[in-house]
């Protein structure tokens, strides 16, 4: 699945760089009055734009999509808790209402009204060869550069360039009939020695299952590190088994080498299904924003530093009508407890449960599914009738109550509280 | 006459030759009659200071772009991706020497919409890092001029071209917009390039090829270009398919260093290299290259390029809690 590609190289002058650099400083993107020659287009934007925070690290930027709070911002590095900084200065703790995986959005609500909303053009009036900025929350804008290729769907057979610091298994994926199936085993790699072998089924990675499409098991390993040891639960012909693999370090690549000379990459940097590709060179923690033409008009949200040559952003043409959704609950954010990279926090001692406790937790869970399963429809009717779709102030009277009742009951209040949360 | 060049015989491939340097000829004419340029004022700023520079620029590349494009293409040989530009209607394509490699090669040139087209490869360059591939398939090619890379001035505007990761279907060529930084062997802009971008044309603001992609160091600002006006002065040598140049005697350890290490930290060695031999292995952190300290990829560079091949030198090693001292004798670089 991944293509293998061994680039016709360009001849790495790794040598003699530092003096060159040196040279034409006036000429280049850092030139302040450059910057500032786009100040006026967005100015705009950035009265929008929000920084986001994520366990108190600044991770992305976001944009205002809706004056009573809706923010829209990358999902790849958020990870709960999540705050939202204002432009005046104002921080406020986010709640995670939508996330569409494929396209790396994550929708985001902040207790706040009266905000002032980034409007969405349309990326088709933006051709090849036009400047386009990243606006920030400063005055001038935090990268700037040209339409490369103009917004295209992506026929993504892999990653463009997997992360070279994540961890590595060794192993090449195809989607089959039965499921994610292992067409390669690299020798001597994690996978090798873990006893992978080829044609067999993975059926969840870390406890969750996984997709029939290589790209998304892709995109999990993409969040793990050399040293860590994943769980796999496989199918062999007949008996399904569970392996542990150590990954490791991956192993040099020219491409991602090369990449990786100059500048910082994005954890996530492929299987977008639509993207807008420009030269600017975007900070990955400024990645979320609002991407600007000359004309003032927001064409896209950017989302990965990707490479050397290359910065994406998802065309506003293939946002707006993902919006709706991602507001409805239909698209929720990943469990917390269930993220890959998270460590796992305190797991129940035994999972054992006799028989009067199982019938008790189906009941329980049989109730969530359903509660649930109606979600997108209250979403929508709120959403149709213009009424606010979350109700955080609601919201939190109601967890409060169902915290004391569990402290009555003694019951851990905190998993109640998250129990009601995930549920409702 | 197109018909006749494009037959793959041996004679008609003399005739081929002749009449490129025909067409060299009057491409040669055209440069000097170039018509008045109407290149904006702001082009000629240290930077574009206001909206309407940005704009003004913006129209002029687009401009330009409307006229290039089409004539990036992308060479695929086996599994290697690089990329080219065709530079006449008769379909020679420039591309960089460690592209093609060497003359008389199949290659498949890959035009801007996707269409695959058979290529041969003629002469190369290795010292300037210049080849020519021809286009072996008849057909009306949209094609780019050759400009001139002499006399060019520090700040001066130019758009990169290219494929980089290789041809990628649905994705046309890749543009980027810079300035050139300096000339003499090599042009260098900071118009970011990579890998498959190699060989790829770098235009000016006339919209005439200057420059072809050809190497990259790790600053976005350092991406070297072939200077075009050396594909003009060895023209025929190129087109008789001669190959010539090629890389000194380098000396050759056997190495790969960590590239996210601060220090020498080893994450390779080659079987049967050098360093192999002289039992270095990997995670050792080298300290000191011949006696001299060396704490980066660049110092060791350095002091290797003042070696040659048969040399003999000490290394100083961590090894775990060790320090050791191996001797080690520099080898050439298999090809």
């Amino acid at each position: 699945m991944y293509r293998h590609i061994c680039f016709a190289i360009l001849g790495l002058a790794v040598f003699f760089g530092d003096a060159l650099a040196q040279r034409g400083k006036n000429f280049l993107r850092d030139n302040p009055r450059f910057k500032s020659a786009f100040r006026q287009i967005v100015a705009k934007p950035a009265e929008g734009t929000v920084r986001v925070l994520a366990e108190g690290k600044e991770v992305a930027l976001g944009i205002v999509v809706a004056s009573d709070g809706w923010i829209l911002t990358k999902a790849h590095d958020l990870s709960q808790p999540i705050e939202c900084r204002l432009k005046d200065g104002r921080t406020f703790a986010a709640s995670w209402v939508g996330h569409h995986k494929d396209h790396d959005l994550a929708l985001l609500r902040i207790d706040a009204e009266g905000l002032p909303v980034v409007p969405l053009a349309d990326s088709k009036d933006t051709p090849v060869g036009n400047w386009v900025a990243c606006a920030g929350m400063g005055e001038h804008p935090v990268a700037f550069g040209v339409v490369s290729v103009a917004a295209r769907t992506v026929d993504s057979k892999g990653p463009a360039s997997a992360n070279p610091r994540a961890g590595y298994l060794g192993i090449a994926l195809e989607s089959s009939p039965d499921g994610l199936r292992i067409s390669q085993i690299i020798p001597k790699s994690a996978a090798d020695k873990a006893n992978l072998k080829v044609d067999d089924i993975i059926l969840t990675l870390e406890g969750r299952p996984v997709s029939r499409e290589p790209q998304e098991f892709i995109a999990r390993m993409q969040k793990t590190r050399p040293g860590q040891t994943v769980k796999l639960h496989i199918k062999r012909t007949d008996v399904e088994l569970d392996i542990q693999a150590k990954l490791e370090k991956r192993p040099f690549n020219r491409g991602d080498f090369q990449n990786a000379l100059g500048s910082d990459l994005s954890n996530r940097r492929s299987g977008y299904p639509v993207i807008l590709q420009f030269d600017g060179v975007l900070k990955p923690t400024d990645c979320g924003g609002p991407l600007v033409n000359l004309d003032g008009q927001v064409i896209g949200l950017t989302i990965s530093r990707a490479g050397r040559t290359e910065t994406y952003a998802i065309p506003a043409e293939t946002i707006k009508p993902l919006l709706a959704d991602l507001k409805s609950g239909k698209l929720p954010p990943p469990k917390e407890d269930a993220r890959p990279d998270r460590k796992s926090k305190a797991a129940p001692k035994s999972s054992k449960l006799d028989k009067d406790e199982r019938g008790a937790l189906d009941a329980l869970l049989s109730l969530m599914h359903r509660r649930l399963a109606l979600m997108p429809e209250v979403a929508r009717a709120k959403w149709n009738a213009g009424l606010p779709v979350a109700d955080p102030v609601r919201e939190r009277a109601f967890l409060d109550a169902i915290a004391s009742q569990a402290k009555d009951l003694r019951a851990d209040p905190e998993r109640a509280r998250r129990f009601f949360r995930d549920a409702a | 006459m197109r018909t006749v060049i494009n037959r793959p015989s041996g004679i008609v491939r003399v005739l081929s030759i002749c009449l490129l340097a025909a067409c060299m000829a009057l491409h040669g004419r055209a440069w000097a009659d170039a018509p008045p340029k109407s290149i904006p004022k702001a082009f000629e700023k240290e930077a574009p200071e206001s909206l309407e520079d940005l704009r003004a620029i913006q129209g002029h590349v687009r401009n330009v772009l409307s006229r290039v494009t089409a004539s990036t293409v992308g060479v695929r040989m086996g599994p290697s991706f690089g990329s080219g530009v065709i530079i006449n209607k008769e379909g020679v394509v420039l591309t960089a020497g460690h592209v093609s490699g060497t003359a008389g090669r199949d290659v498949e040139i890959i035009l801007h919409d996707g269409t695959r087209l058979k290529g041969k490869t003629l002469g190369v360059d290795k010292d300037r890092d210049s080849g020519l591939i021809q286009i072996t398939e008849s057909g009306a090619w949209t094609y780019a001029d050759m400009g001139k890379s002499a006399g060019m001035k520090r700040g001066q505007w130019c758009v990169a071209i290219g494929h980089p990761g290789g041809f990628r279907p649905g994705r046309t060529p890749v543009v980027r917009l810079g300035r050139l930084l300096n000339s003499d062997k090599y042009l260098q802009t900071d118009c970011a390039i990579v890998g498959g971008d190699s060989g790829g044309p770098l235009f000016d603001m006339d919209g005439k090829v200057i420059g072809i992609h050809s190497r990259i160091s790790e600053p976005l600002t350092v991406n070297l270009h072939v200077p075009i006006d050396t594909y003009r002065d060895t023209w025929e040598k190129l087109v008789k398919g001669e190959v010539w140049g090629g890389p000194k005697a380098v000396a050759y350890m056997g190495i790969q260093l960590d590239p996210d290490a601060k220090n020498c930290r080893v994450a390779e060695v080659s079987p049967g290299s050098p360093a192999d031999k002289a039992a270095l292995k990997v995670d050792d952190v080298l300290l000191a290259f011949d006696g001299k300290k060396v704490a980066s990829i660049n110092e060791l560079g350095t002091l290797l390029r003042g070696k040659r091949p048969g040399n003999e030198v000490v290394l100083q090693v961590r090894r775990g809690a060790e320090t050791l001292m191996l001797r080690l004798v520099l080898g050439k670089r298999p090809v």
